[in-house]
């Protein structure tokens, strides 16, 4: 079931649960704030997605009781010399609850129309039937202890997919910061804990994001993992030369494992020059889409737009504005079949294969 | 499936988890120390229970009466919590998290050891409910609403009141519910988690009562009439429990037994326990009294020893007179029905 012309898409990352809390705007009510609420999602034909549960780290203290912007954000990550001290495991954990508890609420208080997924076969019923598919997600995994134990009761509360690091280090692995240009190759690879952390994930069958890791992290993970490679939310490194995207050497390994790669709909990780710049036309997506799809094939592309936490080209706005996305993407040749796999089919396959159901 | 023919037992409260992490045993392991593990279980015909996330006070063994930062207690919780859930995934297939009543029937039934995730003082919880969301989600289905100490909730029956050389202690120690504890109560009923009132204190069992849709529920508590420690239930609040069809839990704690309320294992006799049984029965009827044993957090009589002497108990009741259908109440029924009526499944 679809509201647009083309079909529904899942969606492989968005901040929109961070973007309610901070802005107070509701997830029911059509706002101008933001990138994801019901109704633009609804009107752009946006069927669910990866919801992060991502913990800021505290304000600096000069900064202290004002909130960074966009800019100041993307620098005090640009550079490991800048990057903040790791934050304590009971804050982290404090806030992840703060903010599952949150997206839970947010799936009681839509009365059936949106749904806490936990199966590859709940999203599909999802985008058949309409019921906003929410699927909770991990983007750091500083709530993390290193015995396992916080794991478990998040998995048991509904949470199927973790992202080891965002841009900086944890007691698991390291991110790229977010400089330009730049190879992804830009620190070290997971720790011991983290090697663990990720045969735990293969024995809950939780999926692993490998979007914002090191090279050597993806490497570790790619030796050690028995599931399809995944990067929610990450483009093609030829084309825009971001350590946040993928070199085609990663690309192959992906479609070596049946993975997946989500579309990032960044200007800055989609533009050659890498500027924030809103104004980038959606040809370049369409570039990126293209050369995803060249390198893994039609099976192992979908989108990861990052609603809610990046900044969107001028042309597509927000989540109502996916269609017309959908159609640059559809001019270049994709056959409706295509166009399914792309909007939520490859997602829907990829999580069956780690999930197991 | 039991012990000596005798039904099995839900038991109303442990601590096991606690034990479990500061001895190091494992729970798949016969031990001498400690009461519960599942060899010993299995010994004493007890099928399963409520185990208790309860937060001790950072780097103290024992209870105080200071406050607990949330994010202290979450952690905790965090861990406490991942630790039970990994039970159930090590026991391969002889423990289970258990979410509805029926699930415990089963368990009763079939012989899988019930694991019902419970929560002994809400410090882990913040007053927006964000966190009992997640561990809902989770599985957790009881909250005692504080342990023996204040927290932002309400508060509870202080520990200094319960010593011997104090006694008579009311349980009305103190101020009712704070406001966000009154919205907890809301949100519990809402969710369908129990709300467990041992430890409260009397005002705040009140609020409880005025507020809660469900049936009243002491998961480990006596009668004040025989031991009058302020951990215990008074005859107006037994009278409260029966009129909301609530259960009590038999507590084998020897100081909330005994009328003196010292702590002498050796010469505090199951006979005793009985007592209290016949005087909760009295008050409550048949289908409001359950087991609430405590183990691995206080000292039981002698004669019970630890889960494995579980029937020594089972067999004092029988020799009281209580028969085969009140004994499968006492052993589990009655809180199967309770949870039923709470849960709603």
């Amino acid at each position: 079931m679809s509201t647009t012309q083309f079909p529904p898409v899942f969606d492989g990352h968005n901040d929109t649960v961070l973007s309610l809390t901070r802005s107070g705007r509701s997830f029911f009510k059509r706002s101008d704030k933001g990138h994801i609420d019901l109704p633009r999602s609804q009107e752009g034909g946006l069927g669910g997605g990866f919801f992060a549960v991502y913990i800021a780290d505290p304000s600096p203290p000069q900064q202290e009781g004002q909130r960074l912007s966009a800019e100041q954000v993307l620098s005090r990550y640009s550079d490991e010399s800048t990057w903040p001290e790791p934050m304590s495991l009971e804050f982290a954990q404090s806030r992840a609850l703060s903010l599952l508890g949150a997206l839970i609420r947010l799936e009681e208080e839509s009365r059936g129309t949106a749904k806490i997924v936990r199966t590859a076969a709940e999203i599909q019923e999802c985008m058949d039937n309409g019921t906003f598919a929410i699927l909770l997600h991990f983007e750091g995994a500083e709530p993390l202890d290193t015995a396992g134990d916080a794991l478990e009761v998040f998995y048991a509360a509904g949470v199927r997919s973790l992202g080891i690091t965002h841009s900086r280090r944890n007691t698991f692995a390291t991110g790229v910061p977010f400089k330009f240009p730049s190879s992804p190759d830009t620190g070290a690879g997971l720790t011991d804990v983290g090697k663990e952390l990720v045969r735990q994930c293969n024995r809950r069958k939780l999926m692993l994001d490998l979007s914002h890791i090191t090279e050597k992290g993806f490497w570790d993970v790619a030796a050690i993992t028995d599931a399809p490679l995944v990067a929610t939310h990450s483009n093609a490194h030829v084309l825009s030369e971001t350590p946040r995207n993928l070199t085609d050497k990663q690309l192959d390994a992906v479609k070596e494992s049946r993975g997946m790669v989500g579309l990032n709909f960044h200007v800055g990780f989609l533009r050659s020059d890498g500027k924030a710049d809103s104004d980038t036309p959606l040809s370049v997506m369409a570039d990126h889409l293209e050369r995803l799809v060249e390198k893994t094939g039609i099976d192992c592309v979908g989108l990861g737009s990052d609603y809610d936490g990046a900044m969107m080209p001028d042309e597509l706005k927000d989540a109502a504005g996916l269609p017309k996305l959908m159609s640059e993407i559809q001019s270049r040749g994709y056959s409706d079949d295509d166009m399914r796999k792309i909007a939520h089919g490859n997602w829907v396959r990829v999580l069956r294969e780690t999930w197991g159901e | 499936m039991s012990a000596q023919g005798f039904p099995p037992v839900f038991d109303g409260h442990n601590d096991t988890i606690l034990s479990l992490n500061r001895t190091g045993r494992s729970f798949f392991e016969k031990s001498s120390e400690g009461h519960l593990d599942l060899p010993r279980a299995k010994e004493g015909g007890v099928g399963g229970g409520f185990f208790a996330v309860y937060i001790a006070d950072r780097g103290a063994d024992q209870p105080t009466d200071d406050a607990l930062s949330t994010e202290y207690a979450q952690s905790q919780a965090l861990s406490m919590l991942g630790k039970l859930i990994r039970l159930e995934a090590e026991s391969q297939g002889q423990c289970k998290i258990v979410r509805t009543a029926t699930e415990i029937q089963e368990c009763m039934d079939n012989g899988t050891f019930a694991i019902l995730l419970h929560i002994e003082g809400a410090e882990p919880l913040d007053a927006k409910g964000d966190t009992l969301e997640v561990f809902y989600a989770a599985g957790l289905r009881s909250v005692g609403i504080t342990h023996s100490r204040s927290n932002i909730f309400g508060h509870g029956v202080t520990w200094v009141r319960s010593r011997p050389d104090t006694l008579p202690a009311s349980p009305d120690t103190g101020p009712g519910l704070t406001d966000a504890g009154k919205d907890l109560v809301r949100h519990c009923n809402k969710l369908g988690v129990m709300i467990d009132l041992s430890h409260l204190n009397e005002k705040g069992f009140w609020d409880v009562a005025a507020l809660s849709e469900h049936p009243l529920v002491a998961t480990h508590s006596n009668v004040h009439a025989l031991s009058s420690v302020s951990r215990n239930l008074t005859d107006k609040q037994l009278n409260a429990i029966k009129e909301s069809n609530g259960v009590v839990g038999l507590n084998y704690a020897v100081s909330f037994l005994r009328e003196d309320g010292q702590r002498d294992p050796d010469n505090t006799p199951v006979s005793l326990m009985v007592d209290h049984i016949d005087y909760l029965v009295d008050k409550l009827g048949i289908n409001g009294v359950a087991l609430g044993s405590d183990y691995d957090g206080t000292t039981v009589p002698s004669e019970i020893g630890d889960a494995a002497g579980q029937p020594v108990l089972i067999q004092g009741l029988r020799d009281r007179g209580y028969d085969d259908d009140a004994l499968a109440k006492l052993a589990h029924r009655n809180w199967v029905r309770v949870l039923r009526d709470t849960w709603g499944s």
